[in-house]
């Protein structure tokens, strides 16, 4: 299988998803304690864009961000 | 719902960090992404790639999220492996506030909500056109008393309570 880039990764709502991926999501976080409806979907290749999974994600699109930056602590994100 | 972002509603060394924490947090709840000039996510890109040189797992892992919440204007992609093509160069705050008032010329129409820190300096123009202007704190303020968003305002705050008794 090849590795494909990530292009993207969008942290939504299942507010604003359709009905079939809302019902991944659900199905996919059940059994999770801190599931608040939020969920990651990362994008491959630039163009055109696709959807490589779609997966829920403990706490809000706050905490996504907190771990990310947990993970890259060493690292620097220039500021404007 | 088409906001954009001047290039200091970006800094993170100030006080704003609730305000962008609720701006990020609006985004994705609304499932919409904020507009940036080109030349600043070039200059943005330009800059995590050298402070991250020889990294490029992690470059691409920062920009990859940043993607998910910022849209420039246009995406430049190569032609023949269909990736973003890499950033040349960085841009002064002059040639960034350029753009953004070229930006601003070109798509007031277009534009929704726009956050500056400097809301005063397009008066003349949301006269001619009702576009919202206004800092990132006033965004917040503006949110917290708008009936429509305060469910989401009321999510946000919950959250940030839990996080604080977690961190306690």
């Amino acid at each position: 299988m090849i590795d494909e880039k990530i292009f993207e990764v969008r942290i939504n709502h299942i507010s604003n998803m359709n009905q079939s991926a809302k019902m991944e999501v659900i199905r996919k976080a059940r059994g999770m304690t801190d599931f608040k409806g939020f969920a990651k979907i990362t994008y491959v290749t630039a163009s055109p864009k696709r959807i490589s999974s779609i997966d829920p994600i403990s706490g809000t699109v706050m905490d996504y961000k907190k771990e990310s930056e947990t993970k890259t602590s060493n690292i620097n994100i220039p500021s404007f | 719902m088409k906001i954009f972002l001047c290039p200091k509603a970006f800094r993170s060394n100030d006080d704003f960090s609730l305000q962008r924490d609720f701006l990020q947090y609006y985004i994705s709840r609304k499932g919409i992404k904020a507009t940036i000039t080109d030349e600043l996510w070039e200059a943005f890109r330009f800059r995590i790639s050298q402070a991250n040189e020889n990294n490029e797992t992690i470059i691409e892992g920062i920009l990859a999220d940043l993607r998910g919440s910022y849209l420039p204007e246009n995406l430049r992609t190569d032609k023949i492996t269909f990736q973003e093509i890499p950033a040349e160069k960085d841009y002064t705050d002059e040639e960034l506030i350029a753009s953004t008032n070229s930006f601003i010329e070109r798509n007031w129409a277009d534009i929704d909500l726009f956050i500056t820190i400097n809301p005063d300096k397009y008066s003349e123009k949301t006269s001619e056109k009702q576009v919202k202007v206004m800092t990132l704190e006033d965004f917040y303020l503006d949110c917290m008393n708008d009936q429509e968003t305060r469910e989401l305002m009321e999510a946000f705050w919950n959250h940030k309570q839990e996080c604080t008794y977690e961190g306690e």
